[in-house]
């Protein structure tokens, strides 16, 4: 069973959770960690997640920024396995990717899927449109 | 083959394309719209609407009709989306044995009909009097016809849809 968490500082994680409830309905696939909203350590959350990954299990934690101090404790709590993750720099196209994958989760999939995440992330120009619309008639290569 | 022809008044948008595109596993995308056909800028955010690796075309109903009913389709599996139950209606008829089922997801919220016309048969679904047409005249066409908003949801077969609305 695949399982994802998501830390940040603060509600981000909720704001991921909320958007994957509009985007694709199935924000409980994914559990969330909004550290430092109250007096609360998250540190226990984070070793029970852990622990919660059993060994056919596929693991995932999401953090938000590298070098901080969420990234750090889940750093120090992450086992020394082959079957959990942590992915920091989360953003939206990658989670829902991750979300909605059956491909297995290992690290050249996360990689390739950090990449893919990667190139979201730019300046937007308008492009020119493809002229040759071709009118009513044509397939334009949509079947090649 | 169309897997399903999503009737949603957003057309392509990035949760449709991709959500919907991992759930029914599909390759290509056919819009079906007029307006969208001839306004170069429209097509421009619909292209960029459309997830990496998957194939866009934008036609008129009849034009994608016609790609639909092409050979070349038959083995492939294609999302479809018009923007309104008329649209979709007239593309299942001009593509008879090629489209498997209809999603009548989001419509009507934006069609600048008089609100005191339309049926609302759910929150997301507001049906002028043509519109109203369409969908019975869809719910006989011998495919499957419902409302499914998100993957997770349940599918709800339109004519109860109606039915409930007791029109």
């Amino acid at each position: 069973m695949k399982k994802i968490l998501i830390a940040t500082h603060g509600y981000l994680a909720d704001g991921f959770k909320s958007s994957l409830a509009i985007l694709s309905g199935k924000q409980d696939s994914a559990e969330y960690v909004n550290a430092y909203v109250d007096e609360s350590d998250y540190t226990p959350r984070i070793r029970a997640f852990v622990e919660s990954v059993g060994p056919d299990d596929e693991g995932v934690i999401f953090t938000d920024i590298y070098g901080g101090s969420v990234f750090q404790k889940v750093v120090l709590e992450m086992p020394v396995r082959d079957n959990i993750f942590h992915v920091t720099g989360v953003n939206l196209g990658l989670v829902i990717e991750v979300l909605l994958t059956s491909e297995p989760i290992t690290s050249d999939y996360l990689e390739s899927v950090i990449e893919m995440a990667r190139r979201g992330m730019q300046l937007v120009i308008p492009q020119g449109v493809s002229s040759a619309r071709g009118g009513s008639d044509s397939a334009d290569g949509f079947f090649d | 083959m169309i897997v399903q022809i999503r009737v949603d008044d957003r057309l392509v948008h990035g949760q449709v394309a991709l959500v919907w595109s991992k759930e029914l596993n599909t390759t290509r995308i056919i819009v079906a719209n007029k307006h969208a056909m001839e306004s170069d800028a429209l097509r421009m955010t619909l292209q960029m609407g459309t997830p990496v690796g998957q194939k866009l075309i934008v036609k008129d109903v009849a034009g994608a009709s016609r790609l639909a009913s092409d050979p070349r389709a038959v083995d492939m599996r294609i999302l479809a989306l018009t923007n309104c139950v008329r649209d979709a209606l007239e593309f299942v008829k001009g593509a008879p044995g090629r489209i498997e089922t209809v999603n009548v997801a989001n419509v009507g919220r934006f069609d600048k009909s008089d609100p005191a016309t339309k049926v609302s048969l759910g929150s997301t679904i507001m049906l002028n009097p043509d519109e109203l047409e369409a969908a019975r005249e869809l719910c006989n066409q011998g495919i499957p016809v419902y409302h499914q908003l998100i993957p997770s949801d349940i599918k709800t077969p339109l004519k109860s849809l109606i039915e409930r609305a007791n029109k």
